[in-house]
């Protein structure tokens, strides 16, 4: 592993919205696109770089992510999948929004897409209704309103409820 | 202050906020977008009837129309049924791609069996559509599920503006005729995989010397390339050359040896190769420094024999074939034989050498009915001084094999640096003592059906897991920290004397216990004998079980003797009635007021004071016994955290009554985990 993780020993800290300071290799931290560019571009000289859009239990499960990924030889794709599915089991809805809202601002592409993945697999094959609950949605639209979007695009709808 | 990234996930882990805040309108749209885009697009297109959601749909840039989603793949078929579904999906394409507004699109998938020639040109302006919207994947598939044809109603025939993209990056192709008019370039194709293509030998070359960045092919019952017979190449002193493969897989294909040296000379860079029902050779040399892994899945009828020869391989995999002779395995740390039940069925000379080449295997071992290996009975070896040693195997499997006492004390000192060893359906021992330090993790599957006893001693092991067998006497288990006892329905159908010896077995296991249907009647037995219950360490209690009020008492007993519970984890088993077995009768003559049963409980349970976090229930269902446990665990349970309610049945309007119910334990929650149901 040696020859792909240059100054192994390089540190930096992020600083969760809630004031949380992580320390984190920096061959973990390149897992994020957002962090890469900023440490390329040199922003990073700053000695703890603020994720104020991140609270500290998302961004602990962001870089335990972050870490597997970064520590896995490419041989290990099995192995990585697997972690992959582990990860978000049992993972409350409330916690996975978070995840996908993190992944998206801190632009760590695999992450973002299991966990939309995963936000896509429990709304499958679920009525609208039941969308509306997961995502705790309140006052969309009425009956009559729902009538004219769904006789709108009734080539949608055939075939189904 | 700065904290270690594990601990910190770890100790974040089971907190939960199950806020009731709009979740979405907090989500930008790209994201939302995002999101839609994995779900199949017949889905992504219906929520439109949310606000929120309104017209993102016309960003997904995932596409995935499948007539599978349409019909049950295994069911009963109606001509009128299939028309209606195929024109529902025509109709949502065409609306889609017309009302589509995103730029770029990541991946087009379409699967439908092709049996309307008519709506080929249609196809045609669909994929063209898709190649203007730059999609990187490509997964065209005309057979679908087949369902409804024995054979499909024909093969595609792909416009030519595929092969020429240099966006490209994974192409799946099925049921297609691949003739190009022009040039093939596919700069950036990475994955190609071929299933059913009619496809000339030509065209295969152009399409791999136009496809400079292959990493992975994957091909199955490719006829056309003349059952990938290099040879017949219109030129044939050009070898195929693929410089950057790494993953190959082969499936249902004629490969002659010749043709698979070239192949494997012609990969320089492969690293995985999988043979599925491939048939044709019967030597593979393979001789490339990167390739590490290789699957050989055989289904050869005949006896021929397979020589494989894997000087630098790691780890090789080798299923259903009857003869297979292994030379330069040295580097093999994981392999897992699978040999046919003929297997090994010849003279004995050859058991010397079958010895010398297991010798020669590191860290894993899967042997799968391996008779002919003298039943696994080594004293019987030409030589019958010399002792099987697999001096560095960490992971020893035997499958459906006859190893006597002597062959397993043998095979265990023989093996000094084994970790794991598991027992399936294995036979002719009655004893196993698991002497060596390293042994940590043993599982035993069986299936005897006599009455036979086994004595088990394992002081060293840390996981001991049995199951489908009668009698077993435990000895020395003082180390087990992890146990699963299943036993058979008939288990402890035996005299009461018995239960003092399961008792003390039960006392000395720690930690973590899974317990199922029959085991659970034995606490209901003793509770009801007025049996003395022993007092129980373990932590975690894990318990597979019908749930009658048979099992009541035993459950009530259980809570009441393992003060340290912190963890209740039931999964309901269907059936009710517990009885299998005359001898259980007498049982039947207490009465057990099911009803109340949990109310009238008196005695403290003091893991329910001061331990009890986490209580789980699978399988729950409104009907059954369950009910009145759940009712009672959120009553007296002081310290309850969390309780996971997992089920496939509607449980509303039951669902809002539990929410309400009164609950001892002030942060106590309710999650519900309703699997499918519709």
């Amino acid at each position: 592993m040696a020859s792909s993780i240059e100054n192994n020993n390089e540190k930096l800290t992020l600083k969760s919205s809630d004031g949380e300071e992580f320390l984190v290799e920096k061959h973990v931290a390149l897992q994020s696109t957002l962090l890469q560019n900023m440490l390329d571009s040199d922003c990073s000289s700053a000695d703890v770089i603020p994720l104020p859009k991140i609270d500290a239990r998302t961004l602990a499960l962001v870089l335990g992510y972050c870490k597997k990924h970064a520590d896995a030889s490419s041989s290990k794709q099995g192995e990585l999948n697997s972690f992959d599915s582990e990860f978000l089991k049992d993972m409350d809805m409330g916690a996975l929004f978070n995840l996908v809202l993190a992944a998206n601002f801190m632009e760590i592409k695999g992450l973002l897409d299991i966990a939309a993945q995963k936000i896509a697999d429990t709304i499958k094959d679920k009525p609208h209704q039941e969308v509306r609950e997961i995502f705790h949605v309140e006052n969309d639209y009425t009956p009559e309103e729902e009538a004219a979007v769904r006789e709108e695009n009734r080539w949608a709808f055939e075939g189904f409820p | 202050m700065v904290m270690p990234v594990q601990a910190f996930v770890k100790r974040q882990k089971v907190a939960l906020d199950d806020d009731q805040i709009d979740r979405i309108s907090s989500l930008p749209d790209e994201l939302l977008a995002h999101i839609l885009s994995f779900l199949p697009t017949k889905d992504a297109v219906k929520t439109v009837l949310i606000r929120r959601f309104g017209n993102l749909w016309t960003s997904i840039h995932n596409l995935d129309f499948d007539e599978c989603l349409y019909h049950k793949c295994n069911g009963v078929f109606y001509y009128e049924d299939r028309r209606v579904n195929e024109e529902r999906l025509i109709n949502l394409i065409r609306h889609l791609l017309i009302l589509h507004e995103r730029s770029d699109i990541h991946r087009f998938c379409l699967k439908l069996q092709l049996n309307q020639l008519k709506l080929a040109n249609e196809i045609d302006t669909w994929i063209r559509f898709a190649m203007r919207k730059k999609v990187k994947v490509l997964d065209l598939d005309f057979k679908a599920c087949g369902y409804a044809y024995d054979s499909p109603g024909g093969y595609h025939k792909l416009p030519n503006v595929v092969l020429t993209s240099d966006i490209l990056t994974e192409l799946k192709l099925a049921y297609c005729r691949v003739e190009p008019g022009e040039h093939i370039r596919l700069r950036s194709l990475k994955n190609l995989s071929l299933e059913d293509v009619l496809i000339s030998d030509k065209t295969m070359i152009e399409i791999i010397y136009g496809s400079p960045a292959l990493e992975s092919l994957f091909l199955y019952r490719y006829y056309g390339f003349h059952k990938l017979d290099f040879s017949s190449c219109v030129e044939p002193r050009e070898h195929i050359q693929f410089p950057s493969l790494k993953s190959l897989s082969l499936k249902d294909m004629l490969i002659s040896d010749k043709t698979m040296i070239e192949l494997i000379s012609g990969c320089p860079t492969l690293e995985s190769l999988f043979l599925f029902e491939c048939y044709g050779f019967h030597r593979l040399d393979f001789t490339s420094l990167n390739l590490k892994n290789v699957v050989i899945e055989l289904n050869w009828k005949d006896s021929s024999r397979l020589e494989v020869s894997c000087p630098y391989m790691t780890s090789l995999n080798i299923i259903g074939i009857e003869r297979t002779d292994l030379y330069n395995v040295s580097p093999v740390v994981d392999a897992a034989l699978e040999f046919d039940d003929a297997y090994f069925n010849c003279a004995r000379g050859e058991y010397r050498e079958v010895k010398l080449r297991f010798e020669q295997l590191h860290d894993c071992l899967f042997l799968y009915g391996c008779y002919g290996f003298h039943k696994l009975d080594f004293s019987s070896c030409v030589e019958p001084q010399e002792h099987i040693q697999f001096r560095s195997l960490k992971s020893l499997s035997l499958k459906d094999m006859l190893i006597s006492d002597k062959t397993m004390i043998e095979l265990i000192s023989g093996c000094p640096a084994l970790e794991s060893l598991f027992l399936f359906e294995c036979y002719g021992f009655h004893r196993l003592d698991f002497t060596s330090l390293n042994l940590k993790n043993v599982v035993i599957e069986l299936n005897w059906k006599d009455s036979s006893r086994l004595e088990v001693s394992c002081p060293y092991v840390t996981s001991l897991n049995i199951t489908g067998i009668e009698r077993t006497d435990l000895y020395n288990v003082s180390s087990v920290v992890d146990a699963a006892l299943e036993f058979d329905n008939y288990y402890f159908n035996c005299d009461r004397g018995e239960y003092r010896e399961v008792k003390l077995l039960f006392e000395q296991l720690h930690d973590a216990v899974t317990l199922f249907t029959r085991s659970v009647l034995v606490f209901t037995i003793w509770e009801l004998t007025k049996s003395s219950c022993p007092s129980m360490n373990w932590r975690c209690l894990v318990l597979k079980t019908m749930l009658t009020e048979w099992h009541f008492p035993g459950i009530a007993s259980l809570l009441r003797n393992s003060p340290n519970l912190e963890m209740l984890d039931i999964h309901i088993m269907p059936g009710t009635n517990p009885f299998y077995h005359r001898d259980d009768q007498w049982l039947m003559h207490y009465e057990i007021d099911g009803e109340n049963f949990w109310d009238l409980q008196q005695s403290t349970f003091h893991c329910l004071v001061s331990h009890l976090k986490t209580v789980r229930i699978h399988n729950f269902k409104i009907e059954s016994c369950a009910v009145k446990l759940v009712h009672f665990l959120l009553r007296n349970a002081c310290v309850l955290e969390k309780l996971v309610i997992e089920t496939k049945w509607e449980l509303y309007p039951y669902k809002e009554k539990l929410l309400c119910l009164p609950r001892a334990s002030p942060q106590a929650v309710i999650l519900f985990c309703e699997k499918c149901y519709s």
